[in-house]
């Protein structure tokens, strides 16, 4: 399996799951979204590792056009002052209602794909269960909208059991191993 | 003999709601809170059917059950979920591979509960 494989799944499938190692996370995110920016346009990035000014600067860094995406930032306690129409500030990753709230004005703004990175780090904040629950409720509202999602899971960061009750509601899971990159 | 059903529910209306519809169609049944009491009553008392909702807190109805059929005592009892959620074929193949015998949607149907329990154990 490879970026190909990758490739094919974010083409073809509404749902996905991808599960990445905790080596080299960034660069392969990176990688990751270099394709989906191929794929559907605007993209909805929900951001729960980095705030936005690290991630356009990351973008910048790789020459991804910033400008593809609505970001939504759920680590700046503190945004900065000034309006930016492209960001949205959630504040912290345990408001998932306030998180479910901006997914759902991004996709009604345009955004046709929802790349969450990363779904596990949620589970740091809430309880395991009531991530699950959230990711029900956000797959079937973009189900419903007829979108796309990409939930991205770093290994390791959150038990195998929630991993595997994540599985259930999506259309495809991918397990990255080191030996893909 | 009454058949014996164990509802296992972390939402008390929905555990007492279940319960009642099901003792009165005659069936004679337990309720448990979460996993852990369940899996206590289980031990000591022996069921036809256990109700479980998959999305409880500390251990989710997924893990119950994968307790279940880990125990050669309760592994082969019959088990469905009580769901909000829509499974996608991926979810239905893991609950076939777990062995979930059905899953019930809530918002509950009494019909619905009372035609799925009756086809899995009889009246």
């Amino acid at each position: 399996m490879n970026l190909d494989a990758i490739e094919k799944i974010l083409r073809e499938k509404q749902l996905s799951l991808l599960v990445l190692p905790r080596l080299n996370y960034s660069e392969n995110v990176v990688k990751i979204v270099k394709i989906l920016t191929k794929l559907s346009n605007p993209i909805c990035y929900v951001s729960a590792n980095k705030p936005e000014k690290n991630l356009i600067e990351i973008f910048n860094a790789n020459g991804i056009d910033s400008k593809k995406f609505v970001i939504i930032d759920c680590v700046d306690e503190l945004p900065p002052k000034g309006k930016n129409d492209r960001t949205t500030f959630v504040r912290s990753p345990a408001n998932l209602p306030i998180l479910k709230t901006a997914i759902k004005e991004a996709i009604e703004s345009g955004a046709e794909n929802i790349f969450v990175d990363a779904i596990s780090t949620f589970m740091i904040y809430e309880e395991g269960i009531v991530v699950v629950r959230f990711v029900h409720s956000i797959i079937t509202m973009i189900r419903k909208m007829g979108k796309k999602c990409v939930l991205i899971f770093m290994d390791g960061t959150a038990s195998k059991d929630l991993l595997d009750d994540l599985s259930m509601f999506v259309d495809s899971v991918y397990e990255c191993i080191l030996v893909d990159w | 003999m009454a058949k014996r059903i164990l509802v296992v529910d972390d939402e008390n209306d929905a555990r007492m709601f279940v319960k009642l519809l099901l003792e009165n169609s005659g069936f004679k049944v337990v309720a448990a809170p979460g996993g852990k009491e369940a899996l206590k009553i289980l031990k000591k008392e022996k069921f036809n059917l256990v109700l479980i909702d998959f999305f409880m807190p500390k251990m989710s109805g997924r893990v119950l059950l994968k307790k279940i059929r880990a125990d050669n005592k309760l592994k082969k009892i019959k088990c469905v979920f009580l769901t909000v959620a829509d499974f996608p074929k991926i979810g239905l193949d893991m609950l076939k591979k777990i062995g979930i015998s059905d899953y019930i949607k809530k918002p509950f149907d009494n019909e619905d509960i009372l035609k799925r329990v009756k086809k899995i154990i009889g009246n």
